[in-house]
């Protein structure tokens, strides 16, 4: 038997308290995002702006370059070269090409115009950041130590030194 | 007869208000409840986008530590595409030097941005040493969406780990319970941040920057619902293992050739 | 600031949780333990604990409302903070914050409301002007002080005081929890880290009130009840002794198991932890407190008022810097080890200045004294102890206190 006399104040106390309770109850139906729980338990609008989160800075690979030159990409062909994407030396496909959407760009890349010149390094450390020898580095790959190298040629360890004998595009000798 | 009239009033009044709050509960909390039941049984929510069904993918990430040569290509090709701030990586390099004393000397400068100094200093005797990629493994069983207090990270159903940037509030819970060190804080948004597998890419059927940048074949990426992704063969054929395999986090990154010094 | 021993990851050499989520398991670490002392009144009826158990309410209120400034001000986003009570993630600890804070935000108001209402109605007929009005909306409207109503009010009181109990442990263990299941960092990951963190709460609640009381009796002219002090003293070792041994079984259990994180933890405890934990934390935070309430403890009989209040308060000063270094020693420590298990941070320094910094820490903790000011002006909390002096003067005029 619920006794009501003398306990006034309690109901009172607890009035306030289910109008606070009810009232979060209320707030939070309409503070939960709309798409939360249509995947898992996020906000699941999310999925489609992280795949638009920006557009992307590089291209499809030789693929993209390869629409404007073809012939570069087939005198690497016949090098060790050819497995290096072309991004990796030069810079990254919209630092010379902008579009707003790769994938319009993959769909016709000949009505895109080059916006900038594709930077060129022709410095050393590009070179020894992958040849200089290490024994970190696997046997199979082709290393030398490029200090002695020098030595042997007669030659200084200075900028572009590398590019006085090698050709990138063509480096067997 | 004041007191039973009284009585009666307060009885039907509390009944009142319970139902009110119980009929709050179920609207409040039923319906996300439903959503999340649909997310899990067979019918699928429609795509988020015309071509692309997230539900058709689940990415994994194959590491071939015999072929990496610490050039740090996909150091630069990450930060270049993700715009990552500097002092923090999505993914880095790091060395190992395995001597004469009982651990290998690591390092890692700068996350291997501008390569490897081609030095053994300070390693006595150096019989082994070797580069290790690294990255958000996009685990399986992930301690940290396990610990976001409120579902601003999260598991997409093609298997990747993601952080909502609108909802996240920078507790760094999640950067806390990683154990592999993925994430960070980024100190321009104070959101967390870590490696997406270039979802902006990899959604449109690319490779993540890292993957295309490496020279060396070393980085592979592959979707495990596709019958012909090579990937997929190699992660059912070949001996691979994963890091800190004991938290049983279950990486989805998948490393051949991984010597128990790898951390 | 970036000192490094050994090999840290790359994005393992920033410190995110600074001061602030040192401070935020300290200052709920009083709410508990403050409780806990007028809960041992209200609930166990330890007689002696009277003079403490209204004020060790409120403080334990005053503590309670600051509690989320440095949770807010730590996080990137503070506002978006509140989606913890929208769409709490069932698997994270942090998600029980909203619900564990205002569950108990709602017993410790309704039981200080309730241990007060009495005064709250006769202050209410008496004053005039803001404070009648305040004393009118306390009130709620009801002016009932009848012996039923009180006796409702005394069981209600009891009832709230006990699953209060819970409920702070709730409030404050949950923190400890966050830290114990965190299996990525193993200087926190241990089963027993909540519990550790809920013993020390206890001994820093009850050094915060020895020290409390001792200065507000003095502040008022009042006597100190030597009873009083002696109670909180004896609970205070038995606590501080569960605590110290805790705290000490997770390092013993580690560097006897010696699995792969003890080469790294011992480096942590040698290296750049040693003055805080060895030093503070276990030297002069546990040896010497233990050493002083043993005395006060076993010697109680042969020892003066005046001596046994210094012990005390000496004791308690120790111990409430002891937590505080616990603390930091988790918090900070923790973090210091690189997840690689393989390197180290050195140091690490808060900025004086700054939404994280020392001056922050030290406003947010003044800010409860100022309530505990108010809370005195609004509704006395030491009429007990006023009726014990007032009883003192009369038994013997001659002699000052």
């Amino acid at each position: 038997m619920i006794k009501i006399e003398h306990t006034k104040h309690l109901w009172r106390a607890i009035l306030i308290l289910v109008i606070v309770a009810v009232g979060y109850l209320l707030g939070r139906l309409f503070l939960v995002p709309e798409s939360f729980g249509k995947y898992g338990y996020f906000r699941g609008d999310n999925l489609q702006e992280q795949m638009d989160i920006r557009v992307p800075k590089h291209g499809n690979g030789k693929e993209s370059c390869g629409f404007c030159h073809q012939e570069k990409v087939e005198t690497i062909a016949q090098t060790p070269h050819t497995v290096i994407n072309c991004e990796t030396c030069h810079a990254a496909l919209r630092m010379h090409v902008e579009f707003d959407s790769l994938e319009k760009f993959l769909a016709d890349p000949g009505s895109y115009e080059k916006t900038a010149d594709m930077p060129i390094h022709s410095a050393q450390e590009l070179c020894i950041k992958c040849h200089d020898y290490q024994l970190a580095k696997p046997k199979d790959f082709t290393t030398i130590v490029v200090v002695e190298h020098l030595e042997e040629m007669g030659m200084e360890l200075g900028p572009n030194v590398c590019l006085e004998c090698h050709d990138p595009h063509d480096p067997e000798m | 007869m004041k007191n039973i009239s009284r009585r009666g009033f307060l009885r039907a009044a509390m009944g009142a208000s319970v139902l009110g709050a119980l009929s709050s509960v179920f609207s409040a909390v039923l319906p996300g409840k439903m959503k999340l039941a649909l997310a899990s049984t067979k019918v699928q929510p429609e795509p988020v986008r015309t071509g692309y069904n997230p539900y058709e993918h689940y990415y994994s990430y194959v590491i071939n530590l015999h072929k990496c040569i610490g050039c740090g290509s996909c150091v630069r090709a990450c930060k270049m595409e993700n715009e990552v701030p500097t002092g923090f990586y999505r993914t880095w390099v790091e060395r190992y030097q395995k001597g004469e004393e009982e651990h290998a000397r690591i390092d890692s400068p700068d996350g291997g941005l501008y390569g490897f100094p081609a030095t053994t200093a300070g390693v006595e005797g150096v019989s082994k040493a070797y580069f290790v990629p690294k990255m958000c493994n996009h685990c399986d069983e992930t301690p940290c969406v396990q610990v976001c207090p409120f579902g601003a990270s999260y598991k997409t159903p093609d298997g990747l780990i993601l952080v909502d940037e609108k909802r996240c509030m920078g507790c760094s819970y999640c950067v806390q319970a990683c154990p592999y060190a993925s994430r960070f804080i980024n100190p321009l948004t104070h959101t967390a941040n870590k490696c997406t597998w270039c979802y902006h890419r990899t959604s449109k059927g690319l490779k993540p920057a890292c993957v295309q940048a490496c020279p060396t074949g070393t980085r592979m990426f592959g979707d495990m619902k596709d019958r012909y992704d090579p990937v997929r063969h190699l992660i059912e054929d070949e001996r691979i293992g994963v890091l800190q395999p004991q938290l049983l986090t279950k990486p989805k990154c998948y490393y051949l050739g991984l010597d128990k010094e790898v951390r | 600031m970036l000192e490094i021993i050994g090999y840290v990851f790359p994005n393992d050499i920033h410190i995110n949780w600074s001061l602030m989520i040192v401070l935020y398991p300290y200052i709920t670490g009083l709410v508990a333990g403050a409780f806990v002392v007028s809960s041992l009144y209200h609930v166990f009826d330890i007689e002696a604990l009277k003079p403490v158990s209204r004020f060790a309410l409120m403080a334990s209120l005053a503590f309670l409302l600051v509690a989320t400034w440095p949770l807010l001000l730590h996080l990137g986003h503070p506002l978006r903070g509140i989606n913890v009570m929208i769409t709490p993630n069932p698997t994270s600890a942090m998600a029980g914050f909203g619900y564990f804070y205002s569950g108990y935000m709602v017993i410790l108001l309704f039981e200080v409301w309730l241990v007060f209402r009495k005064d709250i109605i006769t202050y209410a007929r008496r004053s005039r002007g803001l404070k009648q009005t305040i004393y009118k909306v306390l009130a709620l409207g009801v002016y009932d002080t009848s012996e039923k109503a009180q006796a409702i009010d005394a069981k209600m009181v009891k009832f709230l005081a006990a699953i209060g109990i819970p409920g702070a442990f709730l409030l404050h263990g949950y923190v400890g929890f966050l830290f114990g299941a965190l299996k990525s960092n193993p200087w926190w990951s241990t089963p027993l880290m909540p519990i550790i963190f809920i013993f020390s709460a206890v001994v820093s609640g009850i050094a915060a009130l020895i020290v409390m009381y001792q200065v507000a009796m003095k502040l008022k002219g009042l006597v100190i009840d030597r009873a009083c002090i002696d109670m909180m003293c004896g609970w205070l070792w038995m606590f501080l002794m569960i605590t110290a041994s805790l705290e000490l079984l997770e390092l013993v259990t580690l560097s006897y198991e010696k699995a792969e994180e003890w080469e790294i933890i011992s480096q942590l405890l040698s290296g750049p932890l040693a003055f805080s934990f060895l030093g503070i934390q276990m030297i002069v935070g546990v040896l010497i407190p233990f050493i002083l309430l043993m005395i006060i403890v076993l010697m109680k009989e042969n020892m003066g008022d005046k001596v046994a209040n210094t012990l005390s308060f000496t004791a308690a000063s120790l111990l409430l810097i002891q937590v505080f270094a616990m603390r930091w020693n988790v918090v900070i420590g923790g973090q210091m080890i690189s997840k690689s298990l393989a390197g180290l941070r050195e140091a690490y320094h808060p900025e004086m200045f700054g939404k994280e910094g020392i001056m922050t820490a030290i406003g947010i903790m003044i800010v409860p004294f100022i309530f505990i000011f108010v809370a005195e002006w609004l509704l006395p909390m030491f009429r007990y102890s006023e009726e014990q002096t007032e009883k003192l003067k009369y038994n013997s005029p001659t002699t000052p206190e």
